[in-house]
């Protein structure tokens, strides 16, 4: 098993999803990444400076939300090496490789490859680029990260509540 | 009133002293005085009257007055200084009286010149008297007791008078001493004196008399003088109050005036201030547009601000959120001790790591105190590690899960500030423009505003500056209208006017009244003489045997004029034919006279002089008897002729004494009484 540091380091691992430009249903990323190929969706504003940053974000909201997606990850856009804390800062490097951690520790994952645990990674990932496609839909194709980000804070505490009940601690 | 004696010193005819007494005697009262004509008879009634009445002495019937140096003996002053006096003895109100009047002489020496006649001698005489003879004193003694009397001059005369005019009045005094051949004057029509003016001097109505008397002074003397004076001061009074309206309505006008003043005042003032609004409107008007100008400058800016604020928390949203939500996170995580010894593998393993690049995951260097605390996290078992916040901030490095929401919120402070800023400058831009919209001039108003404004200003110091003056001059004007009252003040005589008045009219009321009680006296009395004085008169006719005269009946008519009644018959004045003659004249005044004593309410003596001139004898015994039936103290003068009248013979039964007057020459008479 490759710790978090190599295996973002390694190039098998990109950062995959079901919402970029394979996607059936809509290239996400085109539409709120800043200076991606906006080709028909140049009225759409912009949120993120990369995509790596919406990947980031995404992972972290689908995590916090306890929400996997079941789309099929057809597009691997960039390495994993994008998440390390060079480029993201470290914080977010430091919760994403928590939620890593915590990951790889869930017993139904015991089994699993890393590639497979990294599949499920990406799988929060996802899961977090659904929320934001339906605040989008729904929010006359804006995003009001503030409401988002405020929105997440109850479901995080209600997931941490469940990962470490009262009880037990 | 009784005589009882009468003393003469030097006085007129008497030589000396002389003294009669007319004392009754064995309860007869007639007193006879018998002489020739000239022989001083009527000497006597003068001498009552001077003693009484003092001087000019009223003789012969109204006929002549005596001044004081006619009743000097001639004969004494032409021989030495002294004194004249006359002295009567009387009894009233049962006290004894003497009355004293005197007359200083101081000799006369005159020669008879042969050249002048006896009338020129007499003449020459006289007017030397005049020059040396004074009044002398007045004594009166009451009791044995003089009376003092004032030092005073007049009030010592008021008071002399009022002493004898209570005993008796100086207007009857004719009615009790009188001519027997005067009173036939009674009989005239219409009467010489007023027969209604004798009666009521008569008649016992002194006392309302004295109270007529007494009021009339009083209203007189006292409240109408004092009327009289205080009118004249209420004139001077009226002549303050009118100089006090005057100044009045001078201020009354100034203060009109002033009213006049302070309303273009006040509508100068409103003037300026509406002026000044529309002035100062303009100039905020001005300002308003200067503050749009900037609330477009800071709005432009606040625009900017915010857009740039909104793009740059976007940048930092898309950048930062993530790290953000990665702190809450953390910061939840490691908030659960189940946790911690994940927790504190991180933790120590993240600080070995730092330790080991020697700087923080947050890429700053290490000081020597961080490497400390980073030694310390890194050991497994480190008490540091209880400190979670200090653990997490190394972990995190600058970025707490504060100092993330801090920079957001201050990101969403700045766009909400301006944010209200531009809300706050719209909603002031708003505001302005309305104003500006409703309230604006134009440039040819605010000229003529700034004029007008500039014109109100002078017209409202002008008028200040005289309503300053016409306060002074109704200040000084007041002055003067108060000093104006105060002199009415202090010179209004209305209320003792007022009171002086009334009390004067409240005197006449009285006097009124007592005049309709005399009348009503005098009324009443009238019907009594009128029967008594045709009791006379029916029994001098019966007396003379029979009725040939036919004067039955005495009346006076309405205006108290007599009338006789013949046989039986309607009443006729004296003057209708027939008329009566001398005679019957006389005894019609004597009836009248008699009548009129006998009703008088006070007891006084008759002096009768002459009583039956012009009566025949046949009825000279009737009116004696008539007035012998009085019962009176009676004084008859008569002349040594009479005495063949059976009257005087009858007076001679009964008198009391009979004096005869014997003229020794001109200046000397002497008296004796006779048996």
């Amino acid at each position: 098993m490759l710790d978090w540091e190599t295996m973002l380091g390694n190039s098998q691992f990109r950062c995959n999803t079901g919402y970029g430009v394979k996607s059936k249903i809509i290239n996400f990323y085109k539409a709120v990444v800043k200076g991606e190929d906006a080709t028909g969706h140049e009225l759409y504003e912009k949120y993120f400076v990369g995509s790596s940053e919406l990947f980031a974000f995404a992972t972290l909201l689908g995590y916090f939300s306890q929400k996997q997606s079941n789309e099929k990850q057809v597009d691997k856009f960039a390495r994993a090496q994008q998440l390390d804390q060079e480029t993201r800062g470290a914080e977010t490097t430091s919760a994403l490789k928590m939620i890593w951690l915590e990951i790889i520790k869930m017993p139904e994952n015991e089994n699993k490859t890393q590639i497979e645990l990294w599949t499920e990674f990406c799988r929060y990932t996802d899961g977090g680029i659904e929320i934001l496609l339906e605040h989008w839909e729904n929010n006359n194709f804006k995003l009001d990260l503030v409401e988002i980000y405020q929105d997440v804070l109850p479901k995080m505490d209600k997931f941490i509540e469940q990962l470490i009940p009262e009880d037990e601690e | 009133m009784k005589l009882n004696k009468i003393e003469m010193e030097n006085f007129l005819p008497f030589y000396g002293h002389t003294e009669m007494d007319f004392s009754p005697k064995d309860g007869n009262k007639i007193v006879l005085l018998k002489g020739v004509n000239g022989a001083g008879k009527s000497s006597t009634f003068t001498a009552l009257n001077f003693v009484f009445f003092g001087t000019p002495v009223i003789v012969a019937g109204e006929k002549e007055t005596l001044d004081i140096h006619d009743l000097v003996n001639t004969k004494k002053i032409m021989e030495s200084d002294g004194t004249a006096y006359v002295r009567v003895h009387f009894q009233h109100d049962s006290l004894q009286w003497s009355f004293t009047r005197k007359i200083n002489f101081k000799k006369i020496d005159i020669e008879k010149d042969p050249s002048m006649s006896n009338i020129e001698h007499a003449n020459k005489i006289r007017n030397e008297k005049k020059k040396n003879v004074t009044i002398g004193d007045f004594i009166a003694v009451k009791n044995g007791i003089t009376m003092p009397w004032p030092s005073d001059p007049r009030l010592r005369k008021n008071k002399q008078i009022e002493e004898i005019e209570n005993i008796i009045p100086k207007d009857s005094s004719k009615y009790y001493f009188f001519d027997g051949e005067e009173i036939s004057k009674y009989t005239t029509v219409p009467p010489k004196d007023s027969i209604k003016h004798i009666i009521e001097k008569l008649l016992g109505i002194r006392m309302i008399d004295n109270a007529i008397k007494d009021l009339t002074g009083l209203k007189e003397k006292k409240y109408d003088k004092e009327i009289r004076a205080l009118g004249r001061a209420n004139k001077q009074t009226e002549g303050f109050a009118k100089t006090a309206e005057v100044k009045k309505s001078i201020i009354d006008m100034t203060k009109d005036s002033k009213i006049n003043k302070e309303k273009e005042k006040d509508h100068h003032k409103s003037e300026i201030l509406r002026l000044a609004a529309v002035l100062d409107e303009n100039s905020e008007i001005k300002k308003k547009l200067e503050r749009i100008k900037i609330i477009d400058t800071e709005l432009t800016g606040a625009d900017n601000a915010m857009i740039a604020e909104q793009i740059g928390l976007k940048q930092w949203q898309g950048k930062e959120l993530s790290i953000l939500l990665s702190v809450q996170f953390l910061f939840r995580i490691n908030s659960k001790k189940r946790l911690q010894p994940r927790r504190q593998a991180h933790i120590t393993q993240t600080a070995a790591e730092c330790l080991e690049q020697g700087e923080c995951i947050c890429k700053r260097s290490l000081d020597e105190i961080a490497k400390d605390r980073l030694k310390e996290l890194a050991k497994k078992d480190s008490n540091a590690l209880e400190n979670f916040e200090e653990a997490n901030s190394v972990i995190l490095g600058k970025w707490g899960v504060k100092g993330l929401e801090q920079t957001w919120n201050l990101h969403l402070r700045q766009i909400d500030d301006y944010q209200q800023d531009i809300a706050r400058l719209t909603r002031e831009k708003e505001e302005l423009d309305s104003v500006i919209d409703t309230a604006s001039h134009s440039s040819t108003e605010i000229d003529e505003a700034r004029n007008d404004h500039k014109t109100a200003k002078e017209e409202h110091k002008r008028l200040s500056d005289e309503l300053n003056e016409l306060d002074k001059l109704i200040e000084t004007r007041q002055l003067e209208y108060d000093d104006a009252m105060n002199d009415v003040r202090k010179s209004n005589v209305t209320k003792p006017l007022t009171e002086f008045i009334a009390k004067s009219k409240r005197c006449k009321q009285m006097i009124d009244g007592f005049e309709q009680t005399k009348e009503n006296v005098v009324r009443i009395q009238k019907k009594a003489i009128e029967d008594f004085a045709t009791e006379i008169l029916q029994k001098i006719t019966a007396s003379s045997g029979g009725d040939p005269r036919g004067l039955q009946g005495f009346h006076l008519d309405d205006t108290y004029t007599i009338m006789i009644e013949r046989y039986v018959g309607e009443p006729q004045y004296t003057s209708d034919s027939p008329i009566p003659s001398k005679g019957e004249k006389q005894i019609i005044a004597m009836a009248f006279v008699l009548a009129l004593t006998k009703f008088a309410g006070i007891e006084r003596p008759i002096f009768i002089d002459t009583p039956f001139a012009r009566l025949d004898n046949e009825f000279t015994l009737s009116i004696a008897n008539a007035i012998i039936e009085q019962d009176e103290q009676v004084v008859i003068l008569y002349q040594p002729g009479e005495l063949n009248h059976e009257g005087i013979q009858r007076f001679r039964e009964c008198r009391a004494s009979e004096w005869e007057f014997t003229k020794l020459s001109v200046d000397n008479s002497v008296v004796v009484e006779t048996q």
